[in-house]
């Protein structure tokens, strides 16, 4: 089992002041990143998505960087971006996947789950990368997302009887 | 965590890892942060072409077919994040099922200027896109009238359409790269745009237009257990566009409705459908409990509406008319 992404990559950052945007910026770029591309299916989306939602961090980081977890801000706002761009592409990460990144750290994924979750609505895609890959509490993820806890464990499990289910026909 | 959560977030991370890096390196904070200016053209556009539609439609709400269980329980003030979520919810539970139908009606004045069927039955392996396995037929009434069904089938477009004075020629299947679009010439098209809009336009709408427009929010259950989400705003200071959204009791969307008060309006695509005519609408959504797939249809034979779930009568057979 590896280790939580948000252990490793996340910093005390929590009661971040407005001035360390810059390390906030460093720290959760990246995972925000590819997790948004993970959710929309676009690394080319999910890269202008990380980016818009940081320039508005950063605009109102007095505020923001007050919150207790800043990268569910910048999560949600990366995908409230990402989906009024992405509303025409299909969903397609798999075919974005270098099999050559990172040869000697990880394995090929199981195309078949990427696909399978590409296959969910954008909304429960939302809540299995914020639970599954950044490795989020259903609490975080449904603070990320700003909606009810309740709400966010209704999809994820919606979302996880869909999968079962795809990758069971696909036996 | 059980194996299936495993399975699912072993793969995520291993396919996080492989995404390519970014293409620039990534110096610091500030310098890197790219302006606004650009990104926000594109979804203000968007926003504020759909919000004139939206502020287009006023009056009072014409009822077809049966009406959606009617509210009974308090009116309970809700956050608009609940508010979405709750909708956002039973649209999911729509696209969840094995298919369903929508229809939609606009009226402006006394008079249906569109209807629109929209008939949603994914195959094993396509819910990826929701246009897969969409039949979508448009048809408007009025002076002139215009109309199209669009079916999307492996990732192709087939497409009929009609405009006044209807032809035969123009009552077959063609096979396009894109949607059809002559729809783009419809007035007041919400959902109706692309069929492969229906659900994200909604998603897109609530979090980008409700926020800016003072919205406020409401619900109520329905005597049969079912959920009357509402939502109020007002585009401007002297508009008041009330949305009501029926939830079933099995968790689905039923039913959605509009109304606008407010002064004459100039807003709209099409100049003879706004001004001080009172105008509605209604989506009204029912489930397919197992519905056979679609097959495409052959190209440049005459169009049976019948085949894709539509009317028997919708426009475009011969002998048929538009809606009165």
């Amino acid at each position: 089992m590896e280790e939580r992404l948000v252990d490793r990559q996340h910093p005390d950052v929590s009661d971040a002041e407005p001035e360390v945007f810059g390390v906030f910026f460093d720290r959760w770029r990246d995972p925000i990143r590819r997790s948004l591309a993970l959710a929309v299916g676009d690394v080319a989306v999910a890269e202008e998505a990380v980016d818009e939602a940081m320039a508005r961090a950063l605009a109102s980081w007095e505020k923001v960087g007050r919150y207790e977890r800043p990268e569910g801000w910048v999560y949600r706002v990366g995908l409230n971006w990402a989906r009024g761009v992405f509303r025409k592409r299909r969903y397609e990460i798999v075919s974005q996947l270098d099999p050559d990144s990172n040869p000697s750290e990880t394995a090929f994924p199981d195309v078949d789950v990427i696909e399978a979750v590409g296959r969910l609505s954008l909304p429960l895609r939302a809540v299995v990368v914020g639970r599954y890959y950044l490795d989020w509490s259903t609490r975080e993820v449904a603070d990320a997302l700003d909606i009810p806890e309740g709400t966010a464990k209704s999809r994820l499990s919606r979302a996880l009887r869909r999968l079962e289910r795809t990758l069971e026909r696909e036996v | 965590m059980t194996r299936l959560e495993e399975r699912i977030r072993s793969n995520l991370h291993a396919a996080g890892r492989h995404l390519p890096d970014s293409p620039a390196p990534q110096p610091s904070g500030r310098g890197r942060l790219p302006g606004l200016r650009g990104r926000w053209r594109g979804p203000l556009v968007a926003a504020a072409a759909m919000a004139a539609v939206l502020v287009a439609l006023g009056g009072v709400v014409l009822f077809r077919g049966l009406a959606p269980d009617p509210p009974v329980g308090t009116v309970e003030a809700v956050t608009l994040e609940e508010f979405e979520a709750g909708v956002m919810d039973a649209f999911g539970a729509l696209f969840e099922a094995p298919g369903f139908q929508a229809t939609q009606v606009k009226v402006f004045g006394t008079g249906e200027v569109e209807h629109t069927w929209l008939d949603y039955r994914p195959g094993p392996g396509e819910r990826s896109d929701p246009a897969s396995w969409v039949v979508f037929g448009v048809v408007e009434a009025g002076n002139d009238y215009r109309g199209a069904i669009t079916v999307m089938v492996d990732g192709s477009y087939y497409t009929a359409r009609y405009i006044s004075p209807m032809t035969p020629a123009d009552t077959i299947w063609s096979e396009n790269d894109q949607p059809a679009p002559l729809l783009s010439v419809v007035p007041l098209q919400v959902v109706t745009a692309y069929p492969f809009d229906f659900f994200d336009e909604y998603a897109y709408f609530f979090g980008t237009v409700f926020d800016d427009f003072s919205a406020e929010a409401t619900r109520q259950e329905t005597a049969a257990g079912g959920t009357r989400w509402t939502v109020t705003y007002s585009p401007s200071p002297d508009i008041t566009v009330t949305e009501h959204w029926h939830v079933h009791p099995d968790g689905h969307l039923e039913a959605h409705t509009f109304e606008r008060t407010g002064p004459e309006l100039r807003m709209g695509i099409d100049a003879r459908h706004v001004g001080s005519q009172p105008a509605t609408a209604r989506i009204d959504f029912a489930l397919l409990t197992d519905p056979a797939p679609h097959t495409p249809p052959e190209a440049r034979t005459p169009v049976d509406p019948s085949e894709f779930g539509l009317p028997s009568d919708f426009p475009g057979q011969e002998g048929t008319a538009p809606p009165a």
